[in-house]
C-alpha cells in the first residue's frame, strides 16, 4: 500500500484498492499524516513558477527560428 | 554548440502574444490552425511557439540539465528541430507532449556529453517511516503542513528537485510540475506507465523528506 500511495493521490488506483486504502488511512494516524504531507508535498510542487526566459535569448531565438525558415 | 546571430534586423512581434492566445485552444493546446501555420513556417507562428513554450521547455531543460546555460542550448535545438520535423508531427498526441519528448531527447544527448552524473536507484524502503518518525507525525505541536507552510521552502523545493537522481527528476517535473499524464509522460520520456508510476512515486518521497526536514529545522 504504501507503494501506491502517489497512485492513490492521483486516483489511478482501482476502486476497491482506493477504498482499501481510505479505509485505513481513517484509522491509522501516522499514515494519514504522512499521506498529507506526501499530497501537501506536490501541491507545492505544481506551485512552483516557470523560470522567465531572459528577453534578449527570447530574441535571439525567434531570429534564428525566422533564419531557419528562410534557409 | 553556438548560439546562431540574428542576420536580420529585429522586429519586435508585439502580435504574438495576441496570436498565441488566439491559437491556444480550449484545453491549452494549439489550434490545428497554429499548428498548420507552424507547418507552413509563417513568422507570427514560430514567434508564438516561443512565446507559448519557450518558458516551459527553458524551465524543464534548466531543472533537468541543472544549469541555465544548457537549457538555453536544449531549448535552441528542441524549437530548431520541432520546426524541421513539424511536417511529420500528425496531431495524433498534444504538440506539448511532442515539444517535452524532443527537449527530454535534448538534454540526453548533453547528459552523453558532459559531466558524468552517476546513476542512482531511490529504494522504496528507505522512505518507510520509522516508529520514531511516525511518533514525529503525530505528536508534533504542529501539524506537518503547518510546518512546510510556515518555512520558506521554495528553494529548499527547487534544490530539492535538482538533487534528485537523473533517472527521476524529469518524471517529477513532467508530472508534477508540467502538468502532464502519466500516459504523456511516458510519451516524452520513452517510458513504460508503469515506470512513470514508480519513480514519480520514489521521487515524491525523496521531496518530501527534504522538505518535512527543513520544515522541521525551520521550527
Amino acid at each position: 500500500m504504501f507503494a501506491r500511495l502517489s497512485e492513490y493521490l492521483d486516483s489511478e488506483l482501482p476502486p476497491n484498492l482506493c477504498e482499501e486504502l481510505a479505509r485505513h488511512l481513517e484509522g491509522c494516524m501516522p499514515c494519514e499524516a504522512f499521506t498529507r504531507t506526501l499530497r501537501h508535498t506536490v501541491d507545492l510542487c505544481r506551485q512552483l513558477p516557470p523560470r522567465p526566459l531572459p528577453e534578449d535569448f527570447r530574441r535571439e531565438l525567434r531570429a534564428l527560428l525566422a533564419c531557419e525558415r528562410g534557409a | 554548440m553556438d548560439r546562431a546571430s540574428s542576420r536580420e534586423s529585429e522586429h519586435p512581434a508585439p502580435e504574438a502574444a495576441t496570436i498565441a492566445s488566439r491559437l491556444v485552444g480550449g484545453a491549452g493546446e494549439p489550434s490545428p490552425q497554429f499548428i498548420d501555420a507552424l507547418r507552413r513556417g509563417e513568422r507570427k507562428a514560430l514567434s508564438a511557439l516561443v512565446d507559448l513554450y519557450g518558458p516551459r521547455i527553458f524551465t524543464f531543460a534548466a531543472r533537468v540539465c541543472r544549469n541555465e546555460e544548457d537549457a538555453k542550448d536544449v531549448l535552441q535545438e528542441t524549437f530548431l528541430a520541432a520546426m524541421r520535423s513539424v511536417r511529420g508531427f500528425r496531431g495524433d498526441g498534444k504538440l506539448t507532449t511532442w515539444l517535452f519528448r524532443i527537449a527530454a531527447n535534448a538534454c540526453r544527448k548533453l547528459h552523453r556529453r558532459g559531466k558524468f552524473e552517476p546513476r542512482r536507484h531511490l529504494s522504496l524502503e528507505e522512505f518507510i517511516p520509522s516508529e520514531d518518525e511516525k511518533a514525529l507525525l503525530v505528536g508534533a505541536r504542529e501539524t506537518p503542513e503547518a510546518a512546510l507552510l510556515r518555512a520558506d521552502l521554495r528553494e529548499t523545493l527547487e534544490a530539492g528537485i535538482v538533487s534528485l537522481p537523473c533517472l527521476y527528476r524529469a518524471v517529477l517535473i513532467l508530472r508534477d510540475l508540467e502538468g502532464l499524464s502519466t500516459e504523456e509522460t511516458a510519451k516524452a520520456l520513452g517510458l513504460t506507465t508503469v515506470t512513470v508510476k514508480v519513480r514519480l512515486h520514489r521521487a515524491r518521497l525523496a521531496l518530501r523528506r527534504r522538505l518535512v526536514a527543513a520544515g522541521r529545522r525551520a521550527g
